[in-house]
């Protein structure tokens, strides 16, 4: 982590949907901040709102629904919410860019790969006609892409998903942003080109030292990138901290929950430990807390009252197996949001 | 089996269903007989005794457009329903065991989805001659085109959606497949342009029978009405308007009843315009993009 | 004793416009299935995994090979017998929502086997249904729910139920936790690995989450490009691989440590995967082998057994062969006795 001014700080994000019976909130107030050079990681599950808050601060939301975002965000000296079209395509795809989900659908598909780099290049970062053409081949070898001249003159359909990704990754760089958001870069990708991608984005940060969000649902995926990680669930963060404090030694019982559930290669037993039920959706979410249905250490007040999303209390440390918190060795940065760490109860 | 599920009843199916009503129940609601000539009270305009006036032969022009109102309805009905059958099960056989039964069954409904409807109908009118089961049978034949077409592109759509794959592998044979599964799937996009259609198709009947090949003297019907009317328009233009804006006013109920059902299923909004079909043959529907709405 | 299934010499190719001189997507494949064993059988996406499974029950026609289901060639059964055999050997699709009809209501979905099968009456159906629902955990309420209304994994439950719903002996699953959201995934596993305790299933268990492989599957045959390129005991095959192809799927395998996962970043696999629409020349993983040498170019490698029931095929294991001593241990260290 660096001590450097964050490039952008978000602060009660909140945004929300017309839905079938009144309002529904997809995202309920999260507060982040990125800062030049490092990777900020939100994990989560398929509506948590993980990319849903990420796509509306650049509202990038999908045209034709009426979404209202809340809050702050500020890039640069520059608020976002609420921002004119003009202000935000300064910033949309120049310095702040996306590496959106699905390689194949976030290409043109009758045009060749190089040129849509090049344009990048020449709109987003100013580069002459000529130059962004070189910086597009350029581009397509800092991805690892072999062979950048022929790639330069290939359609979409002629690469593979992995080549494709990087191709995407290229794209977003192009710009030469401040900040990269990559959307589940690599989800419907194998493990082994995975891994590829992964060490591709590794790489690229500590070479350009742009700041990264980097949405999944993967927590090993995320483990080999991130430097700080935020667990999303049901619109809220639940947890926050660096990659090692959530991984390794989580706190909330749903990051606890999500660990367990994978399947290493060198565990031994055949069950999994699940999680039982599934998340609420926005419309379906009651009062309190809305990991309390599933969680196994539910106390009365979770049922009533949303826990913020706070540090936890000196010498709490990660969750215990028995739904308590154990004795801390050292303070963290980490935050949770859960009853499990309330300071009333330490005075008490 | 819930075989209405998705139309709401919406005001224009409340309409539509009025106006069939109205149309089957013609024959008691007219007040005179539609066939009966008094020429010595021959073009009078609206009064008491006549609603809407008489015809050139001194026939109730109301009790005609009521009747002609059945005519048109029932004979709209028979071809849709014959035509969406037909096309239908064409298509399902076709989208189902694709391949070479597919290529030929595709090949023969282009040909079919080559020729507009009016073209078609007068065409086999002309070898046939007129007669009301003549007129059914060429408007049939000229129907059916558009609905394999778009049963097929929907069996497809179904075919490739997993649970006809189960089905296969669970050895349901093709049989129940295609009648239990696919029919159904390809209802919903059937029955919309079946709304539309009709609309179109009373146009189709009506111009042929303006056209003298239609429905034939002394059966009441609209667009023969029209032709009465013409010698006649100086002096009673309402002799020819009044048929006019029946027309009209039914063709607007069925695209209306089409548009609604349609936006009840959002799915099917695909469905290409049946106007377009029967005047000018077949054009491939525009592909909308649909819409990804998050959460 | 007969396998369950016994797949040999499985060739499945697709011809087609675009597709040049044809894919073979199943190469020259061989696996068998014992009565309640499961099978697992991992690879890259296009490896030709699902193409073998949806082969087994006639969904892609083979080229060559025959495919025996309890002794039988099932591409010459009799009408009785492929309905026995319909009803014995089931399918778990990976879309839970699209192997569901939407027209039809959970309830509805469960019946269908039954009355394609011509199995009891209508209240002994109903009976069955809701029989089926409590086997995959799900209340009974869900009879009358459209599939639309339920979450993906509870989706999925309702898929197992209804492949379960003619007590079949095999079930394949073609990656049926891939859709699936992680917490869900796990849920899922536990309802397979409970059926399959309960009434002794056999499954052919296709997956990419070599984790969940491991801890579901009896034995694990690796596929690349068309080719089983490792066969053993899931314990044998992805603690201690033999081919370098399963070390690299093992070690690309995500883990949630940082420290790890950093390190391991280092090691991935280099160059991208072949097009299956022209492999390689001799053996298919050289492109992108650490490991391969002159001999992998020229020469398809046989398959060597490594211990009883382990089955590798890669020059590195070739009893004949100088150089395979020296570089084995960089895919599966320790002292070895070659069979």
């Amino acid at each position: 982590m660096t001590a450097d001014a964050p490039v952008l700080t978000v602060r009660g994000l909140g945004v929300s949907f017309p839905g079938a019976d009144g309002t529904v909130r997809a995202v309920d107030g999260i507060d982040f901040e990125v800062h030049p050079g490092e990777v900020l990681a939100i994990v989560g599950e398929s509506g948590s709102g993980k990319t849903v808050s990420m796509m509306s601060l650049l509202q990038l939301l999908p045209p034709g629904v009426r979404y209202d975002t809340t809050g702050s965000a500020v890039f640069d000296g520059v608020e976002l919410v609420g921002a004119d079209r003009m202000t935000l395509r300064e910033i949309r795809g120049r310095r702040i860019s996306v590496v959106f989900q699905g390689a194949l659908g976030a290409f043109n598909p009758v045009r060749k790969i190089g040129p849509q780099i090049a344009e990048m290049a020449r709109f987003g970062a100013g580069y002459g006609k000529q130059e962004s053409v070189r910086r597009a081949i350029e581009l397509l070898g800092l991805v690892g892409l072999s062979d950048p001249d022929r790639r330069y003159r290939q359609y979409p359909h002629e690469l593979s998903g992995g080549m494709r990704q990087r191709a995407l990754i290229a794209v977003a760089l192009a710009a030469e942003p401040d900040v990269l958001i990559a959307d589940e870069p690599t989800t419907a990708l194998d493990v082994t080109v995975q891994a590829q991608i992964v060490e591709l984005l590794a790489s690229l940060v500590a070479r350009l030292g742009m700041a990264t969000i980097i949405i999944s649902h993967d927590l090993g995926v995320v483990a080999g990138i991130a430097d700080r990680v935020a667990v999303m669930y049901a619109g809220k963060i639940v947890e926050f901290g660096t990659a090692e404090e959530v991984l390794l030694s989580p706190r909330h019982p749903y990051t606890r929950g999500l660990l367990d559930a994978i399947a290493g290669i060198d565990d031994d037993g055949r069950a999994f430990r699940a999680l039982p039920g599934s998340m609420p959706a926005p419309g379906e979410r009651g009062a309190g807390c809305s990991f309390a249905p599933r969680c196994s250490f539910v106390r009365d007040k979770c049922l009533v009252e949303v826990p913020p999303l706070q540090a936890p209390p000196i010498g709490f440390g990660p969750l215990g197996a028995s739904g308590t918190a154990s004795a801390a060795s050292a303070p963290g940065s980490a935050e949770v949001a859960c009853w499990i760490y309330d300071r009333n109860e330490v005075r008490s | 089996m819930n075989r209405l599920r998705g139309i709401r009843p919406s005001m224009p199916v409340i309409a539509l269903i009025l106006i069939v009503v109205v149309a089957i129940g013609a024959g008691w609601l007219a007040p005179y007989d539609p066939l009966r000539v008094d020429p010595l009270s021959a073009l009078q305009p609206p009064s008491a005794k006549y609603l809407l006036g008489t015809d050139e032969l001194g026939r109730d022009v109301l009790s005609r457009l009521l009747v002609a109102a059945r005519t048109t309805v029932v004979a709209v009905g028979i071809v849709v329903m014959i035509g969406a059958l037909f096309g239908m099960l064409v298509g399902v056989i076709a989208g189902y065991f694709g391949g070479i039964i597919d290529e030929l069954l595709m090949r023969l409904v282009d040909g079919f989805l080559w020729i507009p409807t009016l073209l078609a109908s007068l065409t086999l009118l002309g070898i046939l001659g007129p007669g009301y089961v003549n007129l059914l049978l060429a408007m049939a034949v000229a129907t059916w085109a558009p609905y394999a077409r778009l049963s097929r592109g929907e069996v497809i759509i179904a075919r490739r959606q997993g649970y006809v794959e189960a089905l296969r592998v669970m050895g349901a044979s093709p049989w129940r497949i295609i009648f239990s599964h696919l029919v159904p799937a390809a209802r919903g996009p059937v029955v919309v342009y079946a709304s539309t259609d009709a609309g179109a198709l009373t146009i189709v009947l009506a111009t042929l029978s303006f056209l003298g090949l239609g429905v034939q003297p002394p059966t009441p019907e609209w667009g023969q009405m029209m032709t009465g009317a013409r010698p006649y328009m100086e002096e009673l233009p309402l002799l020819g308007i009044l048929p006019m804006l029946a027309i009209t006013a039914l063709v607007i109920a069925f695209n209306l009843v089409g548009e609604s059902i349609a936006n009840s299923h959002l799915r099917v909004s695909t469905v290409p315009s049946a106007f377009r079909v029967r005047l000018l043959g077949w054009r491939r529907p525009k592909e909308l993009e649909t819409e990804k709405v998050p959460v | 004793m007969t396998a369950l299934l016994d797949v040999d010499d499985l060739v499945v190719r697709f011809t087609g416009r675009q597709l040049g001189n044809g894919l073979t997507a199943v190469d020259h494949a061989s696996l068998t299935v014992q009565s309640g064993e499961v099978l697992g059988l991992v690879g890259e996406s296009g490896c030709g995994k699902s193409t073998l499974a949806r082969a087994v029950v006639g969904l892609e026609k083979p080229t060559s090979g025959t495919i025996r289901y309890d002794g039988r060639d099932v591409s010459r059964l009799s009408g009785r017998e492929s309905r026995e055999f319909r009803a014995s050997v089931s399918f778990v699709f990976q879309d839970p929502l699209a192997s569901l009809s939407p027209r039809q209501t959970v309830g509805q979905a469960l019946e269908e086997p039954l009355i394609v099968h011509g199995r009891g009456t209508h209240s002994s159906r109903h009976a069955r249904v809701l029989e089926l629902l409590e086997l995959v955990g799900a209340p009974a309420s869900w009879g009358e729910r459209q599939p639309s209304s339920l979450s993906g994994g509870q989706r999925q439950r309702v898929a197992i139920a209804r492949a379960l719903a003619l007590e079949p002996q095999l079930l394949i699953c073609d990656e049926p936790l891939t859709a699936l959201d992680v917490s869900t995934q796990a849920q899922i596993a536990n309802v397979f690995i409970e059926l399959q305790e309960r009434l002794s299933l056999a499954y052919l268990f296709i997956g990419h989450d070599l984790g969940v492989v491991r801890r579901l599957a009896d034995r694990v045959a690796v596929m690349h490009l068309g080719e089983i390129v490792e066969t053993g005991t899931s314990t044998e095959v992805l603690s201690s691989p033999a081919h370098p192809y399963t070390r690299a799927l093992v070690d690309s395998i995500p883990i949630p440590d940082p420290a790890i996962q950093r390190e391991r970043v280092r090691n991935v696999l280099r160059g991208e995967v072949p097009s299956p629409l022209n492999p390689p020349s001799g053996c298919r993983f050289r492109t992108r082998c650490p490991l391969a040498f002159e001999r992998c170019e020229q020469e398809h490698p046989a398959t060597f057994m490594v211990d009883p029931g382990h089955g590798v095929a890669c020059h590195l294991w070739d009893p004949d062969e100088s150089r395979g001593a020296v570089l084995r241990d960089a895919v599966r260290p320790g002292p070895r006795t070659l069979l």
